[in-house]
């Protein structure tokens, strides 16, 4: 009896360790991938997976999908909280050496075993392929957008083709390889310390035979890695023109190494099919994909929520319109679709900027009354229809550092409440206490406030003024470009332009709508069209804009503040805020933190954000809650600011 | 005839490239930059310097520092480009697109296919209803039958496309679930052959009922006018006092000279929706199209691919109005060109 129950209990530890281990199993996602999830995306796929080789930053959203879950083989990750990290699935050992320049060389191992999905191995040059390619004078021949050139050891000379090798990257043994970055680029530019430097040592791996052709590999003589097919030939575009034009832009059958594979990409029906890879060993956590098939599908804006009720798309991600989010979570309430939801708040507010060096907005006192008449919770709620807030400064929620910085911000942000006699004050107090025929203003007489100026003051601004003598009576009237069919200024005209607050207090907006582009034009004042020298010439003091960042790394203010003429003609602090104390911190909180460093970015971050939210060079206006629905055919799926459908899809499973 | 034909040619040949011209230049009156477009997303990763260098020096290689018609020239194909090459439109290069970052001829092709289903099946199902239609009104002018058809297919001319598609999505595809809002195949389907052809029509199905509900009034009227005018010919009353049949009054003898105006309002017609695309039904309906393309195009100032879709719908219109001339031959055998 008592073997019997020895027995008993040693099948059931066996049977709870092997149920542990089956648990534990699953949780990183090795269970088979099973079923399909229909995704929708308003944006047309372009099939350009060449990782925005030839126009840097600007990758279509539904290609840069694709590639994050076809291509996932990168030294260095983002986590959910959008900070960098050493990708561990892919690298065994990782070693930061400084020079006594202050030089970083970061050095990888990578593990052994990595396999891309046709099969071939994942060995240390795939990692160094596409950067030499991409510095190479191939490469720049044909319009590749890559600037690491300058921060590379020895990049400008690889790049002009005066060097064979790129002596900033070293191919050490099979599976070892090196990228030393410099702290002075060759540009002139101090590149390190920077806080988020990890970001220099992202390397991504791809397959040579795939995107140059056959017999390419890299080689390392000593000096530095450099690219050679078996005849010892230098890449060139006529080498490879073909070869790589086709991996570029492949419907199908592409060599890569992520948790999916390109299946199909149907241009004529704007459909993207992706199945499971079998050889993919995980995200920088060692997750792998519980979903066989993803199908990504083209919708429209104004029939996304029927599509999504009949069944044509299961999952919409990051619903930004507030009333499409009703609608969305109507269908679920009553049942006409099985799905769930989740929501975040957005990394970005909508906003608009002053330009701080034309008219009344050069006034620090002026910019806070603006702030002061408009009712921006009231804005908010309109605008997102309840799903969004607002913030007070250039930051989100969503940051980590906003939550370390949350009572600091309670105590020193001004949150410029709708007080429409607090901005009378400041506008009194900033000297707009005149008439246009220079008496003295009456409040209350919604006449538009006028202050005296010198004509330095006036400058770019006289067709609005008054002159009186060698003075001028500037009014106290924003020149505001708005971009067209634009749902945030049409209710910034209702709420603020238009507004009783802003009339009464005798300040005065006209909107100058116009398309989007010609809006930059005249933000950044740049007469790059020959035309005359139109939008070089200050026009316009206020500007509805919206700003994002994808990870906390990419949050980096530097040189935005700047008071450098060369910087500022080429495009460089659109606020035109000339502030010393801003343009520094915004250098400093980045580059001149070691990183790692936490406690002193912090700080820097906090100060820049207490001195932005004083001197008020924008106004945020709402700060969206995304909502993202998904079929309850799966569980598991769980979206945030910096993890996108590609990252919450990879550790979701399907339930059936 | 052939003599007549090649002045037209030579003639179409000379509007052709006047148009270009007139086109290319009002272009680039635009503000647009391809070259700042690419290098655009450099801004915060170069030093201003470097950047404005790099910015000049890929103007320099894009040619957009030359004076206008030397540009004209040089994207017609009469002159070298910056490299010394030849490579215009005359020799098959239509411009490269800086938002889809690639050549347009490989771009127009896809979208081009499925205008020209989409409005051909439509156009040939439109036809088969409205002409018989518009004969029968007219043989029943102002009679009920015909004021309840005139009225019925002046609603679908009436109403916006866009308000059709989207009512007919609610009907069609959300209340009686027959047909999917949009997209042009089933997700994740492999379908070949004749499976992938049904599939493709299931899915074109409502898009095409919207362009036949909408299209319905123009061309019944159209045939309608035409046929009353033709019957009310002296020669239709001989005929009918002859004592020949009213079918053979209506199909031999009025139908083949009420053809006449209706084959050129056919010929025009077929021309521009196989070309121009309906924008509003490839939004609605999430469609690849042409008029889907040139205004994504317009929109981001893709000025490379919107000249050569412009161009193509030139050289297409021209074609078709000579076309449209000789097509007059066969429908009615008074007509001779010999000049």
């Amino acid at each position: 009896m008592k073997l019997h129950k020895r027995i008993l209990s040693l099948l059931l530890a066996v049977g709870m360790i092997a149920a542990t281990a089956v648990t534990l199993t699953s949780c990183k996602g090795n269970k088979k991938a099973e079923g399909q999830v229909i995704i929708g995306s308003d944006t047309e796929a372009n099939g350009d997976w060449a990782y925005g080789l030839f126009s840097a930053g600007s990758i279509n959203a539904t290609d840069s999908h694709v590639i994050t879950l076809t291509d996932d083989y990168t030294t260095v990750a983002s986590n959910k909280g959008g900070d960098l990290v050493i990708n561990d699935t892919i690298v065994k050992n990782y070693e930061r050496t400084e020079d006594a320049d202050g030089n970083a060389t970061y050095t990888f191992e990578i593990n052994k075993g990595l396999k891309f999905n046709n099969g071939d191995p994942v060995k240390a040059e795939n990692f160094l392929a596409w950067k030499l390619f991409s510095l190479s004078p191939a490469a720049k021949e044909m319009n590749a957008t890559d600037s690491d050139y300058n921060k590379i050891l020895g990049g400008p000379d690889y790049r002009e083709g005066k060097a064979d090798y790129l002596q900033g990257l070293r191919l050490l043994d099979e599976y070892k390889f090196s990228l030393t970055v410099l702290a002075k680029g060759y540009d002139g530019t101090d590149y390190l310390p920077y806080y988020h430097d990890l970001a220099f040592a992202s390397v991504q791996a791809v397959n040579l035979t795939y995107w140059f052709g056959e017999g390419w590999s890299v080689k390392d003589d000593g000096e530095g890695a450099y690219l050679t097919n078996s005849n010892g030939k230098k890449l060139t575009v006529a080498d490879i023109g073909d070869t790589f034009k086709e991996a570029q832009y492949a419907t199908k059958d592409r060599v890569t190494a992520g948790p999916y594979n390109l299946v199909d990409f149907d241009k004529s029906a704007n459909q993207i099919t992706l199945e499971v890879n079998p050889n993919y060993a995980g995200d920088f956590q060692g997750q792998k994909p519980g979903i066989e098939k993803i199908i990504i599908v083209k919708t429209e804006p104004d029939t996304v929520i029927d599509t999504l009720a009949t069944g044509g798309i299961q999952i919409y991600s990051g619903i930004s319109d507030g009333s499409e989010v009703n609608a969305a979570i109507d269908l679920i309430d009553n049942g006409t679709i099985d799905s769930s939801y989740c929501q975040y708040d957005r990394a970005g507010y909508g906003y608009f900027a002053f330009a701080c060096d034309l008219g009344p907005a050069q006034y620090k006192e002026f910019r806070q009354a603006v702030a002061h008449l408009l009712d921006r919770t009231e804005f908010a709620k309109t605008f997102c229809a309840g799903w969004g807030g607002v913030v007070h400064g250039p930051y989100c929620t969503a940051f980590s550092m906003y939550d370390d910085s949350k009572d600091l911000f309670a105590d020193k942000l001004n949150t410029y409440n709708y007080d429409p006699a607090k901005a009378v004050e400041l506008l009194k107090s900033v000297g707009f206490v005149y008439n246009k025929d220079g008496s003295d203003y009456k409040d209350g007489s919604g006449e538009v406030r006028y202050k005296e100026v010198s004509a330095e003051e006036a400058a770019n601004y006289e067709s609005f003024c008054v002159k009186k003598g060698d003075k001028y009576l500037m009014p106290a009237t924003l020149n505001w470009a708005a971009s067209e069919n634009n749902p945030v200024a049409d209710l910034l005209v209702t709420m603020l332009a238009n507004g009783s607050a802003t009339k009464e207090a005798g300040v005065e907006i006209k909107q100058n709508i116009m398309t989007f582009p010609e809006l930059l034009n005249y933000l950044y004042r740049q007469d790059a069209y020959g035309l005359g020298g139109e939008y070089s010439v200050p026009t316009y003091n206020m500007f509805n804009l919206a700003a994002s960042w994808p990870s906390v790394a990419a949050y980096d203010y530097a040189h935005q503040f700047t008071t450098n003429p060369d910087y500022i003609a080429d495009g460089y602090n659109t606020t035109h805020l000339y502030d010393d104390t801003l343009d520094k911190l915004s250098i400093e909180m980045l580059y001149g933190v070691k990183p790692g460093d936490y406690a002193t970015y912090l700080d820097k971050w906090q100060q820049f954000v207490i001195r932005y939210n004083e001197l008020l060079p924008m106004v945020p206006l709402y700060s969206n809650i995304y909502v993202s629905i998904y079929p309850n055919t799966i569980k598991g799926y769980e979206e945030g600011p910096f993890w996108g459908f590609e990252r919450a899809i990879l550790y979701a499973e399907y339930v059936g | 005839m052939k003599k007549y034909i090649l002045k037209r040619i030579i003639y179409l040949i000379i509007v052709f490239f006047v148009v270009s011209l007139m086109m290319y230049a009002i272009y680039n009156l635009i503000p647009s930059d391809p070259a700042m477009v690419q290098m655009e997303p450099l801004r915060k990763t170069l030093k201003p310097e470097e950047w404005q260098r790099q910015y000049q020096a890929l103007r320099d290689q894009m040619g957009l520092n030359a004076p206008l018609l030397q540009r004209y020239a040089r994207w017609m194909g009469f002159m070298p480009d910056v490299s010394g090459k030849f490579e215009g439109m005359l020799q098959g290069n239509f411009g490269y697109s800086i938002s889809y970052k690639r050549d347009v001829v490989d771009i127009i092709a896809t979208p081009m296919l499925n205008t020209i289903i989409l409005n051909f099946v439509s156009t040939i199902i439109t036809l088969a209803i409205t002409i018989p239609l518009g004969i029968y009104c007219a043989v029943h002018a102002r009679k009920t039958s015909d004021n309840l058809i005139q009225a019925g297919t002046v609603v679908g001319y009436s109403l916006p496309t866009y308000l059709v598609g989207i009512l007919f999505i609610f009907l069609f595809a959300v209340w009686l679930k027959i047909f999917p809002t949009g997209g042009a195949k089933t997700p994740g389907s492999t379908y070949t052959g004749i499976l992938e052809f049904g599939d493709r029509m299931y899915y074109m199905m409502l898009p095409i009922i919207v362009l036949v509900f909408t299209g319905l009034a123009g061309m019944t009227r159209t045939v309608r006018a035409a046929m009353m005018d033709t019957l009310s010919q002296d020669y239709i009353r001989t005929a009918r006092a002859k004592g020949l049949k009213e079918k053979v009054v209506i199909y031999s003898h009025a139908w083949r000279n009420a053809l006449l105006p209706v084959s050129t309002s056919i010929m025009g017609w077929m021309i521009s929706v196989f070309t121009g695309g309906s924008l509003v039904i490839e939004t609605t309906f999430a469609l690849n199209g042409t008029g889907r393309l040139y205004w994504s195009a317009l929109n981001t100032t893709d000025y490379e691919l919107v000249l050569a879709m412009q161009m193509f719908y030139t050289l297409v219109s021209l074609v078709g109005v000579l076309l449209t001339d000789l097509s007059y031959t066969l429908v009615d055998p008074r007509v001779r060109i010999d000049k």
